[in-house]
């Protein structure tokens, strides 16, 4: 089975496949340009001490987003 | 002599720089973009008797035009006349880096791939079929990390062979994707000049591709019609194209082997520590106040040498060389130029650890770790993580704070973050608390002088939140940030950072703060060669009224102390001492070049033990000033405010209007309009701050 659900909601360590990104065209492009394209396995690596931002790891990098920014991306997981 | 332009181009923090720094020798200009504060750093070098220019374009993912740094790099592979494209990779992160490579092949521009971290790539078992990937790629690869002394050769042969090779750059595509692009090219070529070679195909096909308007028009007026044309590059949507890039990756990595992504490992581990739920901040906290002691004292000493140097050794040769002059001239030099030259030179060690704790802290990636912590923080006031290590050195000289903001991700943080270091209060400052903490402040004084830091802070803060309500501060932008893995800098990166910046702050001190100097030494001076009678005596007499509803209004000496202060705030305890005590200057003594060689070596050697020895905590305070100006400050109020008085003359010196070199640097990274923003905040927020805590604390006292 397959669950939606979006990049904010994910926890520690899990592994997700991206959907689709809710941002206006540029902005997208970005994320993009850094490796979040449809398909993509995310791996949340870990919260800031504050809660926010958070590091996710992607093709092999780590990057840092905001949870204003990482709320837009749809994301699913198998269970 | 042949000139030719090489664009060193590439993903964030690949190692651009470093590969600059090893084919040039480290001998390059640095200046900044047009327009916006980043670095621009350019070579110029002569290899078999042609000129090269090696220029380091801004790192970049793609060739966009959203951010600064893509815009930049994009519009200057598309407009300059590039000779040759330098793409250096991260050779332990191909997947994503190679995307970038899939973009820059479009230009059709002679290029050469450099592998860089190829060390790092046997250290985590990823092996590469650098020929194959050659081949697919046509392009020559070179698989040489940066640190590697033996291959720079190879990488400069390389170089001067590549400029010549006549390029022709069929993107790649699998499948579907190649046969729409197929068509796209015949259509292409059905309406192109007969004389048109398959490149120029490729090339005007990229552009169509992405809706560049001129290759349409060009399109259009070769008889084709708008409708035809929409019809052929349909499948081809900006985002479609980025699609099929990225499906392309894949067969790419097909020729790198590893057996698991490891290379994130090590950080992690690292990281659980560094970036920790509840040791994260403790850790950051701890490794800062190291830091800032270490800059703190250990340049103290060389500090100090090198005023003993200038103001005793340097000043009593020039003294003795030139008392054939009049008096008047005689006074210029030693007390105007020498003097003023050489209080800003004392700061040349301070500033040199800075600069280099700061290339260190960028290079090593630690730079990116503490942005993530303070994220959240910061962006109560509208500033984001990157803006705290800024305001941070900023406690250690304002000059390296305003130059770190470059590091900063958009250019409204980087301004907004560069108007409130002035609030930091700076290592130049603390001279003038101790004094006026000493002198009315007995036993309290620690506490005293922490209290003016703390409202330093506080009133950056609160004009963060004020500033950041006009409308060139606000920033709506995605927040991206690559957290690069931790790398041993490379030093000669770092040396290199720091030399090309105290280079920089020398030649101003001897250039526009002479000037500066010069003038403030004649108002003071002049009309009758006494400083209790001078043209700023005057002044300060005149607007000292003004000040009075701050409390040290009443004392004009206080006043007139206040101009001076922009050459370096410390110079305000110096011209206190010539007004209230009006001191005899002590003759040198007298010349013995033996002697003077002697005390000067002795006074150098001393300097470098004492920096060693004294990295621990030193009682900045205990040092004191001498006790006559002690007693001569502490008579200036002794009414029942007088305490009041003085602490409401420590905050103005604190907020009001930054030093010289501070205002240069400001002027030089973000131009008049910024500079013309930050003095005037600097003009009104003292005297609120002040007025208020004087009224408002004299009405509970």
């Amino acid at each position: 089975m397959v669950i939606e659900m979006r990049l904010t909601e994910i926890s520690e360590d899990q592994t997700v496949r991206l959907v689709d990104i809710h941002l206006p065209g540029e902005q997208k492009r970005r994320l993009m340009h850094v490796g979040f394209y449809e398909g993509i396995r995310i791996r949340f690596i870990r919260r800031a001490p504050m809660g926010d931002p958070s590091i996710y790891e992607v093709c092999g990098n780590a990057i840092i987003l905001r949870k204003a920014d990482a709320q837009h991306i749809e994301v699913e997981v198998d269970v | 002599m042949k000139e030719y332009q090489i664009a060193f181009v590439g993903n964030p923090n690949v190692g651009k720089s470093a590969w600059i720094n090893a084919l040039s020798g480290a001998d390059f200009k640095v200046g900044n973009w047009p327009g916006v504060t980043i670095e621009k750093k350019e070579a110029r070098v002569i290899w078999k008797e042609e000129a090269y220019h090696l220029i380091d374009l801004p790192g970049t993912y793609a060739l966009d035009e959203v951010t600064n740094e893509e815009r930049i790099t994009t519009q200057y592979l598309r407009e300059e006349p590039v000779d040759l494209i330098v793409n250096v990779v991260d050779a332990t992160n191909l997947s994503r880096n190679l995307y970038l490579t899939l973009c820059l092949r479009e230009l059709q521009i002679p290029m050469l791939l450099v592998l860089n971290f190829m060390d790092e790539v046997d250290k985590y078992h990823i092996r590469i079929e650098t020929e194959k990937l050659s081949r697919r790629l046509q392009l020559p690869v070179l698989p040489y990390s940066a640190l590697d002394k033996e291959h720079y050769d190879d990488v400069q042969e390389a170089i001067c062979m590549a400029i010549h090779n006549d390029v022709c750059f069929a993107p790649l595509l699998d499948g579907e994707d190649a046969q729409r692009y197929y068509d796209l090219c015949t259509y292409l070529e059905r309406y192109m000049p007969q004389e048109a070679q398959t490149r120029d195909i490729h090339k005007l096909a990229i552009q169509i591709i992405h809706k560049e308007e001129i290759a349409c028009r060009q399109l259009v007026s070769w008889h084709s019609s708008w409708e035809e044309l929409h019809a052929a590059c349909h499948p081809f949507e900006e985002e479609q194209w980025q699609r099929i890039y990225q499906r392309t990756l894949p067969s790419l990595m097909r020729y790198v082997h590893e057996e698991e992504a490891d290379r994130l490992r090590i950080s992690q581990k690292i990281d659980y520590y560094v970036l920790h739920k509840y040791w994260g901040f403790p850790i950051c906290f701890l490794f800062f106040s190291v830091l800032l002691m270490i800059v703190f004292n250990g340049s103290a000493p060389f500090n100090d040498f090198i005023d003993f140097f200038i103001n005793q050794m340097l000043a009593k040769y020039t003294a003795a060389a030139i008392s054939f002059l009049p008096a008047a001239l005689q006074q210029l030099i030693l007390k105007g130029i020498l003097a003023g030259v050489g209080g800003v030179l004392t700061f040349v060690p301070l500033m040199a650890l800075l600069y280099f704790m700061l290339a260190l802290l960028e290079e090593s990636g630690y730079m990116s770790r503490i942005a993530f912590l303070f994220d959240r923080s910061m962006r109560v006031f509208h500033l984001s993580g990157k803006s705290f290590v800024s305001l941070l050195l900023g406690f250690g000289c304002n000059v390296p704070a305003i130059y770190a903001t470059r590091t900063l991700d958009n250019e409204k943080q980087k301004k907004l973050t560069a108007l409130l270091v002035p609030f930091m209060s700076c290592g130049a400052r603390l001279p003038v608390y101790v004094l006026f903490a000493s002198a009315f402040f007995q036993g309290k004084a620690a506490v005293m002088i922490l209290s003016i830091y703390g409202i330093g802070i506080l009133l950056a803060l609160i004009m963060a939140l004020v500033y950041s309500r006009m409308k060139g501060f606000r920033t709506k932008e995605l927040f991206v940030l690559e957290l690069p893995p931790y790398r041993l800098p490379s030093m000669s990166v770092v040396f290199q950072k720091v030399k090309q910046e105290v280079k920089a702050y020398v030649h101003k001190a001897t250039t526009i703060v002479l000037w500066a100097m010069i003038a403030l030494w004649a108002l003071s001076y002049f009309p009758n060669g006494s400083t209790q009678d001078s043209y700023i005596a005057r002044f300060g007499k005149m607007v000292a009224p003004i000040y009075e509803p701050l409390g040290f209004g009443t004392r004009w000496e206080t006043v007139a102390a206040l101009p001076g202060s922009i050459i370096a705030k410390e110079t305000v305890v110096g011209f206190l001492d010539q007004m209230l005590l009006n001191s005899e200057e002590e003759p040198y003594e007298p010349i013995s070049l033996k002697e003077d060689i002697e005390e000067t070596a002795f006074a150098l050697g001393s300097a470098c033990r004492e920096s060693i020895t004294s990295l621990l905590p030193r009682q900045v305070l205990e040092e004191g000033e001498d006790d006559s100006l002690v007693q001569a400050v502490h008579g200036l109020w002794t009414d029942r405010l007088a305490n009041l008085r003085a602490f409401s003359y420590m905050v103005y010196v604190l907020l009001s209007i930054p030093c010289v070199m501070t205002l240069q640097a400001v002027y030089r990274e973000y131009g008049r309009r910024l500079l013309l923003l930050s003095i005037l905040t600097m003009l009104f927020v003292p005297y609120l701050v002040s007025l208020f805590i004087f009224q408002f604390f004299s009405l509970i006292l």
